[in-house]
């Protein structure tokens, strides 16, 4: 477990235990065997063997395919971006590989990053190396996938309304979504500007502070990027925090164990509160009855924004262009032939609620009760320091599952949505099996609270090694 | 509302997408379900109450002042457009169309 995470690779770079070049090669050719049953990537290379300085230096690692690179092709899983070759690379891509990292490919997600499985990815699904039946989650279900199974020690997702979270938890691997505007969107292609978050997948909490520490930066090339009060110390705060969360007042909100929630995820969620109790944290439950409005809000506030940010792509400058004798021929079959189910149905809901006679009724009344959502929610860190609540509602479901119901499909982001509406930060961590299947649980905290989250979560993995285990088929280490 | 294909056809033409009639169906099926869902948050009274937009409200624009940089990107921006001439990108006629708008 330990030379599978970016702190073992890096020691055993360090020691000359390896070689960078063959530490990559191994993991490249992993990708290549691997990628035909698991479908996690879309693109790879053999990437640039050159010596790499920094504190990432000879790490690979890969990033979701909405992120734009000027090496590798950026698909957004779509066809509509099929063959396109971004002329600059996103922020957190160029920070990381500054660091010294390797990026070795780009990930599946599902198109335009609308979806909760990556079976809505227009050239392949991903399956869940934990059961090959089973989904990943998704957005970042490429990402996800690609650590869980061992193909890189970490990944690069985007979160929405839980994409790096939902997939953590089915996959079995830590995910974290930082406060909005903590990480660049510089090079993130947007879905939802106002919750889109690009964070860490990686196999401990330990890893994610160490990444969070590169990727945190304020970037003059994004407006909404911000600086944050504790930019580059989330793995000194981690490795140097206590063993116990003495002081430490967690609430479990009831609006996230109701209804709909399986009977053994609520139970781990109890068993990770009783050990948070045992390692000195006081747990409370409490009630934030507006979340139980998360879920349509968010679909009607991301799809109005989708149906505005995603009226670029229309087979002009790049992408797919289907021919047509005028114009408006040219943008009606480019989009209708090259955006998938998932979109067309939220472009065309965006446009709807958008639209005159439908503004008041759906999108501002719905950013009226985000407003509520999000007071409720800061209201709450005035008691409480972080809130523990499930990833997801359920294990990893089969694939086609929900793939006829866009509603069942929705639920999947129940428990995740709240904190994009309210910008706050949160972590997906595993909290034990259901079924043989990985399940998360979520820790949300205030807005900045990033090292609070992953100090719990830390003493939280010390205690316990649910993050140790691993899909049936992985070893220790390079095969 | 959008029970009535007419309504969805509307909403296509606005989003620029060509939709077939199985499409339309599915669609028509898919966004009602999805929008009777959304009902819900009419239950909920929200006078008073200022609606929330961005996550960050303090977030202002950035403003600079432009600067040219040496860089030759011309290039590699009209390699991606699906078609060009030389350093412009193609487009077909829409001055002098039927139609001055879609």
């Amino acid at each position: 477990m330990a030379s599978q995470t970016v702190r073992g690779m890096r020691d055993a770079i360090q020691l000359k235990k390896i070689a960078p070049a063959a530490l990559l090669e191994d993991h490249c050719r992993r990708v290549r065997e691997e990628n035909e049953t698991l479908g996690t990537f879309l693109s790879y290379d053999s990437p640039d063997h050159r010596a790499k300085t920094g504190p990432l230096a000879g790490i690979p690692f890969a990033a979701k395919d909405n992120l734009v690179t000027a090496t590798l092709p950026t698909t957004c899983g779509s066809l509509m971006m099929k063959d396109y070759r971004a002329p600059y690379t996103a922020t957190a891509i160029e920070r990381l590989t500054r660091a010294g990292a390797t990026l070795i490919g780009k990930t599946n997600l599902d198109e335009f990053s609308m979806g909760s499985s990556t079976e809505h990815s227009a050239f392949y699904p991903t399956c869940n190396p934990w059961d090959q039946d089973r989904v990943p989650g998704g957005s970042s279900g490429g990402s996800a996938a690609a650590v869980a199974s061992g193909q890189v020690p970490f990944a690069l997702g985007s979160d929405t309304g839980g994409s790096i979270r939902q997939p953590a938890s089915f996959c079995g691997v830590v995910g974290m979504k930082p406060s909005y505007g903590a990480v660049s969107r510089y090079g993130l292609v947007a879905f939802a500007s106002s919750m889109d978050q690009v964070g860490p997948l990686v196999r401990d909490v330990r890893d994610c502070a160490l990444i969070l520490d590169i990727l945190i930066a304020k970037d003059e090339k994004d407006s909404t990027s911000v600086s944050h009060p504790d930019a580059e110390g989330f793995y000194e705060a981690v490795t140097q925090c206590p063993d116990h969360l003495q002081g430490v007042r967690i609430g479990v909100p009831d609006e996230f164990l109701g209804a709909g929630v399986d009977r053994e995820v609520r139970g781990l969620v109890e068993e990770a509160a009783q050990n948070f109790r045992s390692l000195g944290a006081e747990v409370e439950r409490c009630s934030l009855p507006h979340t139980n409005l998360a879920l349509p809000v968010y679909y009607l506030m991301a799809s109005a924004e989708a149906s505005s940010n995603l009226a670029r792509f229309d087979g002009i400058r790049y992408g797919a262009r289907v021919s047509g004798e005028r114009v408006f021929d040219v943008y009606q079959r480019s989009r209708g032939q090259g955006f998938g189910p998932e979109v067309r149905r939220r472009i065309l809901l965006g446009t709807h609620v958008l639209s005159a006679g439908f503004y008041d009724a759906y999108y501002l009344k719905a950013a009226r009760v985000r407003q509520q959502i999000a007071f409720e929610l800061n209201e709450a860190f005035e008691s409480f320091d972080l809130l523990l609540t499930p990833t997801t509602p359920t294990p990893a479901f089969k694939r086609g599952q929900h793939l006829d119901d866009p509603m069942e499909m929705y639920m999947a982001d129940v428990c995740t949505i709240p904190a994009n509406l309210a910008g706050i930060p949160a972590i997906s961590l595993p909290g034990g099996f259901v079924r043989g299947l990985p399940v998360g649980i979520q820790l949300m905290g205030p807005r900045f609270g990033e090292i609070k989250i992953l100090k719990a979560a830390e003493v939280f993995q010390r205690a316990t090694d649910y993050h140790e285990n691993q899909p049936a088929g992985r070893r220790e280490g390079s095969r | 509302m959008v029970e009535n294909g007419f309504e969805i056809k509307k909403l296509a033409e606005l989003a620029y997408l060509s939709v077939d009639e199985t499409q339309m169906v599915e669609l028509k099926r898919d966004l009602k379900e999805i929008l009777g869902y959304m009902e819900r948050l009419r239950e909920i009274c929200t006078e008073g109450v200022t609606p929330l937009f961005h996550p960050d409200p303090n977030t202002q624009n950035v403003w600079r002042e432009d600067e040219a940089i040496p860089e030759d990107i011309q290039s590699s921006f009209l390699e991606q457009a699906p078609s060009s001439r030389g350093s412009r990108v193609l487009v077909p006629r829409f001055v002098g169309s039927e139609e001055s708008n879609g």
